[in-house]
């Protein structure tokens, strides 16, 4: 395994948290322009193993091999004091492409001039998506990845992380539903601190697609492209 | 990202603490002038507070996803906390240039050209050295490093205290109130120094933060 050939490397880390190891000895590699996708039972390490990732915790034992460009979109985060636009203005100088770009093809309806107080916590989650997808990063950090989203910006966030992927960046994002990790290359699971390579992954992947008549076809569109079989749920 | 730390303090409102008690310092001193020089000795005890106050606020402005956020878009955790610690310096400077101002605006001793420059500049590195020491104590107190807010309190008390009280910042305090500048240049690097020691510690401190 090269070091070159993989943008960020995590050998056998451990975090401790509270006296305890709530992750364990992981191993991943992210290659460039590789979407992961993270799944695991509440409480397993998911978010522990992307904040790691992301370089905003530091692990007990264990390497992190690798400085990439990062974009980190916590599950939760307080909605900022500034506006919209001021804040995506205000969080990078140098950007990819304008948010507004990427707002409008996750389909926020928000306004960018009122505080981020006032937007829904669907629409909060969009500006900050739209943060990390207009920015130059080479690894994109999303944790409860569709969390608040409607079907549309479903769609169109597995649409930016194929578009990420295309330009030579890397997606690591978490969900708590596997049926949800629709775009991922390669799925892996965490249980108990443990890193597993999830069953799905380097098999045939079939995925689950539920919502909106509407959106089912711009669904069944990206599950084609990504090589899934699917399963249609109607609502 | 020191611009936009600043936006997010401005915001916040919480500076609104620190501001009022400069201007209530402000007025007090132009309402009983004294020598500029002791003025600034008063200045330096108020400024040191200030600072650390502002420091608090301006590294706990927003929640812990937030944080992370933009620690990973600038780099680490230990970044940010850098370019925090210097949004607190220049923001607690520029507030407090009001205050150096006072100093000397409000000065009942009319003093010879030449030794103006010396009372000027004795105020200026009065300001730059209680701000650094303000930003030092600040720093290692917000809360990526310290959590619990009661602890905060107890220890920036504490601290306080401790650098008021300490034998070398008292002999310059005692020589700036007897018309003399002696030990402010010293002072000033030290507070600098001091500053840089406790950012760099504080921010492997941000860094390691479970």
């Amino acid at each position: 395994m090269a070091g070159s050939d993989f943008l960020l490397e995590l050998d056998a880390v451990t975090v401790r948290l509270g006296g305890r190891d709530v992750l364990s000895g992981a191993d991943l590699a992210i290659a460039r322009g590789e979407i992961i996708g993270v799944s695991g039972p509440n409480g397993a390490g998911k978010t522990t193993l992307l904040r790691v990732a992301a370089n905003v915790l530091r692990p007990a034992t264990g390497r992190r091999i690798g400085r990439p460009r990062l974009a980190y979109v916590p599950a939760a985060v307080d909605p900022p004091l500034l506006q919209a636009g001021g804040w995506l203005s205000g969080v990078r100088c140098v950007r990819r492409v304008p948010p507004s770009s990427v707002l409008e093809q996750l389909a926020f309806d928000g306004a960018l001039d009122r505080p981020c107080r006032e937007l829904s916590f669907g629409n909060l989650r969009k500006v900050l998506l739209a943060d990390a997808f207009s920015s130059l990063a080479d690894l994109i950090v999303i944790d409860e990845a569709t969390e608040g989203l409607d079907s549309r910006g479903a769609a169109a966030l597995v649409e930016l992380m194929v578009e990420a992927r295309g330009r030579g960046a890397s997606v690591l994002f978490a969900e708590q539903q596997t049926q949800r990790m629709v775009g991922a290359d390669r799925l892996v699971s965490v249980r108990h601190g443990n890193l597993v390579v999830d069953p799905l992954s380097g098999g045939e992947v079939t995925v689950s697609l539920r919502g909106p008549t509407a959106a089912l076809s711009e669904l069944t569109k990206g599950a084609e492209a990504l090589g899934f079989r699917y399963i249609v749920e109607r609502e | 990202m020191i611009a936009f730390n600043l936006r997010l303090a401005g915001r916040s409102m919480r500076w609104l603490g620190p501001a009022l008690i400069l201007m209530i310092w402000i007025l007090a001193t132009l309402s009983a002038p004294g020598p500029a020089l002791a003025n600034a000795g008063s200045l330096f005890l108020v400024l040191v507070g200030l600072t650390c106050w502002l420091t608090v606020t301006i590294g706990n402005v927003d929640d812990d996803g937030h944080r992370e956020l933009l620690a990973a878009a600038i780099g680490s955790p230990a970044r940010l906390h850098r370019s925090r610690a210097i949004s607190a310096y220049l923001a607690a400077n520029t507030v407090s240039a009001a205050g150096t101002l006072a100093c000397l605006v409000a000065t009942t001793e009319p003093t010879r050209p030449t030794a103006e420059i010396v009372v000027v500049g004795a105020c200026v590195l009065m300001q730059l050295a209680a701000t650094a020491v303000g930003v030092a104590i600040g720093t290692l107190l917000h809360r990526p490093v310290l959590r619990h807010a009661g602890v905060t309190l107890l220890l920036t008390a504490a601290a306080l205290v401790g650098i008021i009280l300490l034998p070398p910042v008292q002999f310059v305090l005692r020589a700036l109130n007897d018309g003399r500048t002696t030990g402010v240049i010293a002072l000033a690097a030290a507070g600098v120094i001091i500053a840089l020691a406790a950012v760099t510690a504080a921010s492997a401190l941000a860094d390691r933060r479970n």
